[in-house]
């Protein structure tokens, strides 16, 4: 992928390409509606692009690079949004009517419309802290021990918070 | 098991899972795993086209993809019929042209055979090249170029140059040779009969001359006494002359008129 090459030879251009269906699903996964998700995804790649010569390929992967920036990116977003009284769960209630049509994508094949929304939902009644790490593991594809240099966890402490998460999941499914 | 051992078991199992690997069903949390792994998030239409614009503006426009080169063997191919196909197009146009055979309906046929007068080496019909634009109906097209030149053995080519394109009714060429005989206004070269109009000249039989001669449509050879060069006299005393004062292809001359004989054209 280009990645063990000095910044100056990259290929932004298509690094940037490559990674943005995953950063705008890592972000989905932690904000409430596809319109936030696709600005604050715009606004992380325009921070990538800003700042792309700080970016070390001999230090980390472009995708750990960039996924960071989306963190910190959507901490900061969510972190305004509470200073503003606006919490995420407020716009919960809009998630299922902004959903795009499961029927378009093969994943619908196997996932239904009315599973998504449901899940959606629990996703959204997670704390902060269990919805990042589900967001990275599920949503950026972000394996535990990566998650937890990022979040400054340890592995085992990750592996936990995703198993209580997907309980908590689990029986909210149950409940609905 | 201990909550970290099942964390851990859920971890590695995560990583099979999210590897593409199938696992046994069964598990509630690796179903909501599942489920999450496979949510159908994707940025719309509109922003992913937003962002390629963006990445415009950034980088410029991406490299259009390599020409998919074709494989020789087609290419190969290909040329060959394209050239056959041409070739055919070109034999098709090249044989549907009308060609321009020329009919003419004037025959050089002047210059009478070789063998009637051994002693005269060559019989020259030569179109004039300036009576081509003649505005004359008797002017022909003829070209300039074509000679008509009888060997020993040759025999005059009645075949106009290609170039010949419309047909005319009248030629105009030169007559040069020895006079065979002169009857009043008919003068006899070689063979061919050429009725000069007006008195003629003070000439010989034996004269070499040279005569600019229509050709008509009908073959016949017309002349004006002006066309008539002596080139060789041949007139001494007791000789069939013709001229002033003289009609007939016989009798004895009277002596050579000078502004005749020397008229020079």
């Amino acid at each position: 992928m280009g990645e063990q090459l000095p910044a100056a030879r990259l290929d932004f251009a298509t690094l940037f390409r490559e990674h943005y269906p995953r950063v705008y699903r890592y972000v989905r996964f932690r904000v409430g509606d596809d319109m936030t998700a696709e600005d604050l995804t715009a606004e992380i790649f325009e921070r990538a692009f800003r700042y792309r010569d700080s970016y070390d390929p001999s230090r980390s992967a472009f995708s750990t690079w960039i996924t960071q920036i989306a963190h910190n990116w959507v901490n900061n977003h969510l972190l305004n949004q509470d200073r503003t009284g606006k919490h995420e769960a407020e716009a919960a209630e809009d998630v299922l009517e902004q959903l795009p049509s499961a029927e378009a994508t093969p994943e619908a094949q196997t996932i239904s419309q009315e599973a998504v929304q449901r899940l959606l939902t629990c996703l959204d009644r997670l704390t902060e802290r269990d919805r990042q790490i589900v967001a990275l593991r599920f949503g950026s594809d972000v394996r535990n021990k990566e998650i937890a240099e990022l979040l400054g966890l340890k592995e085992h402490s990750v592996s936990v918070i995703l198993l209580r998460a997907l309980e908590r999941l689990r029986a909210c499914q149950e409940e609905a | 098991m201990s909550e970290q051992e099942r964390a851990d078991a859920l971890a590695r199992d995560l990583e099979r899972l999210l590897a593409g690997e199938r696992l046994p069903e069964g598990d509630p949390l690796l179903e909501v795993a599942s489920a999450l792994s496979r949510l159908p998030l994707q940025p719309g239409e509109q922003a992913t086209l937003r962002f390629e614009q963006r990445l415009d503006e950034w980088f410029g426009k991406p490299a259009p993809p390599p020409r998919q080169r074709i494989p020789l063997p087609a290419l190969v191919v290909g040329t060959v019929i394209a050239a056959i196909v041409i070739g055919l197009l070109l034999l098709a146009i090249l044989s549907n042209r009308p060609v321009s055979v020329p009919t003419p309906t004037v025959m050089p046929t002047a210059v009478p055979p070789q063998t009637t007068i051994p002693t005269v080496p060559t019989i020259t019909l030569r179109p004039l090249p300036s009576l081509s634009p003649s505005p004359s109906p008797t002017s022909t097209a003829v070209t300039a170029t074509a000679t008509y030149q009888t060997a020993t053995s040759a025999t005059p080519s009645a075949t106009p140059p290609a170039q010949t394109i419309t047909p005319q009714p009248f030629s105009r060429v030169v007559v040069a040779g020895p006079i065979e005989s002169l009857q009043d206004s008919i003068v006899v070269i070689l063979g061919q009969s050429i009725q000069v109009t007006g008195n003629l000249p003070r000439m010989c039989v034996g004269d070499l001359v040279r005569i600019e001669v229509n050709v008509s449509a009908d073959g016949s050879f017309h002349a004006d006494r002006s066309s008539i060069v002596v080139e060789t006299s041949a007139c001494s005393p007791g000789q069939v002359t013709a001229g002033p004062g003289r009609s007939g292809g016989s009798g004895s001359g009277d002596g050579r008129r000078d502004d005749d004989h020397h008229h020079d054209d």
